[in-house]
């Protein structure tokens, strides 16, 4: 046995007798204590957290340990839960989810997998609550848990609610509007043709058609607008075969004497550039079935409109008809229409294109244009 | 009928044996990991100013502490509830017991009561404890009931007027500071009860049929012990040399007792105490030489070596000279201490006779008796000792 310099034999001796400060048999108590302070100090965070939380054994259901704050929400004792499984609180309707994805973690043995659901737990007096429940496998030895962490999210349910009814609202608001723009355009249409009926002038009447044709260019695609899903955009090519065929009713002219081909991207198009774009396509097919055939001429339409991916579109209006005068110049024009078209292409940043070939054909590109801000 | 190679095992506490023992109540809590200590004491105790050092050592090594003294001698199943809720209560997490028999086998029924949070009544018997308790430190401050070392905890049960034996290696204390300087203040009544009640531990625990070579090494050095020392010790109450003798035979029949267990003579007394609240190291100096006489036949070898321990000749002398010498060795011993009354005297009366020896034989310490008695057997023994 060794023996320090320093310690005098007295003291050693002390010490084998057992008398000594640290003369002490083995005992696992002072450390189990230290560990039990651990844990109650562990219990304490668990329990004053808000989040509802579970230990469930899998497969059977039964709660292993639950922390305060579930036993709270839920209205139960600690011991009762202890006896309750994972069915007693949840809600009927929410179960067969709640079960798929607790199986899909335990058959999978996934257990760094974390899963987040919202469900409705039931508490002891029937009142349920929306939670959002972030589900977990562990494992401990040989018997597999699952840890259940229930976040409230009621007053989340209800804000999300005001949302989405304030949504709704101004969904019906803009309805309203769109259709009373409507409403209000084919009153004034009905009044052109009204007031189309009191004058004899040819030229005047004229006039009055082509105005009320342009409003109820306008005035189509606020229908179309109130009747599509999103109120922001319309189906562009099914407008444009509403107008063509509204407009040759409208000037009386039968389709088999000017044979309409229609080729169009299906292209959705936002308020903005549909007005200006449904305006130019009222012109222009107007234009066609004005001058292009004569005299009952027979004869062929087409419009066309493509989309690239590079974000332009064209429309091609053409005609095999007697064509536009030689010595007409786009940009010297002084016919209202065709002015009209000139700066609604303006108005879209687009280029137009007059070709002469077999009859006429104007082709425009343009792009959709960006919604600006009005102030 | 003893075999040296037979099974046995010797179970015994930490503990730490002579002036100022109880001293290191302080550093032993410490160590254990001791933040608030329940304190298991009677008032008597505490009027003697017993408890106050051991209050000053847990001060000194800054451990809280409540004190628990609503104990009276045999102590009730009540109390140890009561104690144990106040345990719980208290959020207290380590047990030192200061006192007799009384507060030390509280405390350990304190402590096994609040582990397992169970009736105290469910521990009656051997084995029935599931979860050990709390840490529990005992300081003596008698010569006699040993429960300070000892498997077991006697508790009384009021309603069915018995004292249950429960008798479990979770009752053993973790540490015992035997320190004799305590039994300094035992008056001379108390000091001959708790004298015969060694004397009976001895005696039993070397002829019980669980004894072993180890416990009757014990068992023989406390019988001389207190042969030699009681009737001095009882003369000279305040001789620290002679307290010291006894609180050591004390010590040597609780690690023999504790081991080997008890017999007849504690069966009994346990009977007597729980119907009748006598004290008990008086009921064992009022069995002991009838049971003797009755037990002598199963080991009279035995009988023969307790006979040299008392410093009798008896040499070459037949079973039955053997068996008359001892018991008169007892009664002698029993005169010079002044127990020269019987049964009768302290208020047993021959109708109760039934009844006692029932409940006797429904105590645990019958089962390692050296003889197997019957009901009527043990109705003549309290018969005889009326």
């Amino acid at each position: 046995m060794r023996s320090d310099s320093d310690d005098n034999w007295d003291s050693i001796r002390e010490k084998i007798i057992g008398l000594g400060e640290q003369s002490i048999r083995k005992s696992y108590y002072p450390e189990l204590q230290q560990r039990l302070s651990e844990l109650e100090r562990f219990r304490a965070l668990l329990d004053e957290t808000n989040e509802a939380i579970f230990l469930c054994e899998v497969p059977s259901g039964r709660f292993a340990d639950v922390n305060k704050s579930a036993c709270q929400q839920l209205g139960y004792s600690s011991s009762q839960m202890l006896g309750m499984r994972v069915d007693d609180i949840i809600a009927p309707d929410k179960m067969e989810e709640m079960r798929t994805i607790i199986f899909s973690l335990f058959d999978g043995k996934h257990l760094q997998n974390r899963k987040t659901i919202e469900t409705v737990i039931m508490g002891g007096d029937s009142s349920q609550t929306n939670v959002e429940m972030s589900i977990s496998l562990v494992r401990f030895g040989d018997a597999f848990y699952t840890v259940m962490v229930a976040h409230d999210i009621t007053e989340r349910k209800i804000f999300e609610d005001a949302l989405k009814s304030s949504l709704r609202e101004k969904e019906v608001l803009i309805k309203e509007i769109h259709h009373r723009v409507k409403n209000n355009m084919q009153i004034i249409s009905s009044l052109l043709n009204l007031q189309k009926q009191y004058v004899n002038d040819e030229e005047a009447v004229n006039v009055l058609k082509e105005s009320q044709n342009r409003v109820k260019s306008m005035a189509m695609i606020h229908e179309k607008l109130y009747k599509s899903r999103n109120f922001s955009e319309i189906n562009f090519a099914d407008y444009i075969r509403s107008l063509v065929s509204d407009l040759f009713y409208s000037y009386g002219v039968d389709s088999n004497r000017i044979r309409t081909i229609i080729v169009l991207d299906e292209v959705m198009m936002g308020l903005e550039t549909a007005i200006p774009c449904g305006l130019i396509v009222s012109e222009l097919v107007t234009n066609t079935l004005k001058y292009a055939f004569p005299h009952q001429e027979e004869g062929e339409f087409r419009i066309e409109l493509h989309a690239y991916e590079d974000g332009f579109y064209e429309l091609i209006i053409s005609d095999n008809g007697v064509g536009i005068p030689e010595n007409f110049d786009l940009d010297e024009t002084e016919t209202l229409g065709l002015q009209l078209v000139k700066s609604l292409v303006n108005q879209l940043e687009g280029t137009v294109e007059l070709i002469r070939e077999g009859g006429t054909m104007f082709k425009i590109r343009f792009k959709e244009l960006e919604y600006k801000e009005r102030i | 009928m003893s075999n040296i190679v037979e099974l046995r095992k010797f179970v015994a506490p930490e503990f730490i044996f002579g002036s100022g023992a109880r001293l290191l109540v302080g550093r032993y809590a410490k160590n254990f990991g001791a933040r608030k200590v329940l304190i298991v004491t009677d008032p008597g105790i505490l009027a003697m100013g017993l408890v106050d050092p051991v209050l000053d050592a847990l001060k000194a090594e800054g451990i809280d502490y409540e004190i628990y003294s609503n104990i009276k001698p045999n102590p009730t199943a009540h109390q140890v509830m009561e104690g144990a809720e106040f345990y719980l209560n208290n959020n207290c997490n380590f047990i030192v017991a200061v006192g007799g028999g009384s507060p030390m086998d509280c405390a350990k029924a304190i402590g096994i009561v609040s582990s397992n949070q169970r009736d105290v009544h469910e521990f009656e018997g051997v084995d029935k404890v599931a979860i050990p308790s709390a840490p529990l430190i005992c300081i003596p401050t008698t010569a006699g009931s040993a429960a300070d070392v000892s498997q077991f905890a006697i508790i009384t049960d009021s309603e069915r007027k018995l004292k249950m034996a429960i008798v479990s290696k979770t009752v053993v204390p973790d540490v015992a500071l035997i320190d004799p300087e305590t039994t300094l203040t035992m008056d001379k009544a108390i000091t001959i009860a708790t004298g015969f009640d060694v004397l009976s531990h001895a005696i039993e625990a070397y002829v019980s049929n669980a004894s072993s070579p180890i416990t009757d090494l014990h068992a023989l050095e406390a019988i001389r012990l207190v042969v030699s020392n009681l009737i001095p010790a009882i003369n000279d109450l305040g001789n620290i040399e002679l307290r010291g003798k006894m609180m050591l035979s004390s010590l040597n029949a609780g690690l023999a007792f504790s081991n080997a267990s008890l017999g007849l003579v504690h069966a009994m007394a346990h009977s007597l105490g729980g119907l009748l609240d006598l004290s008990h190291g008086e009921c064992n100096a009022l069995l002991l030489d009838r049971v003797v006489e009755f037990n002598f036949e199963a080991e009279s070898e035995k009988y023969k070596e307790i006979a040299r321990a008392f410093r009798l000749e008896v040499d070459g002398l037949k079973d039955e000279d053997v068996k008359m010498a001892l018991t008169k060795g007892i009664m002698d011993l029993k005169d010079k201490a002044h127990v020269n009354y019987s049964l009768k005297h302290v208020g047993v009366r021959g109708e109760d006779i039934p009844e006692l020896a029932r409940k006797a034989m429904n105590d645990a310490c019958i089962i390692t008796n050296p003889k197997r008695p019957s009901q009527s057997d043990v109705e003549e023994i309290f018969k005889n000792a009326l």
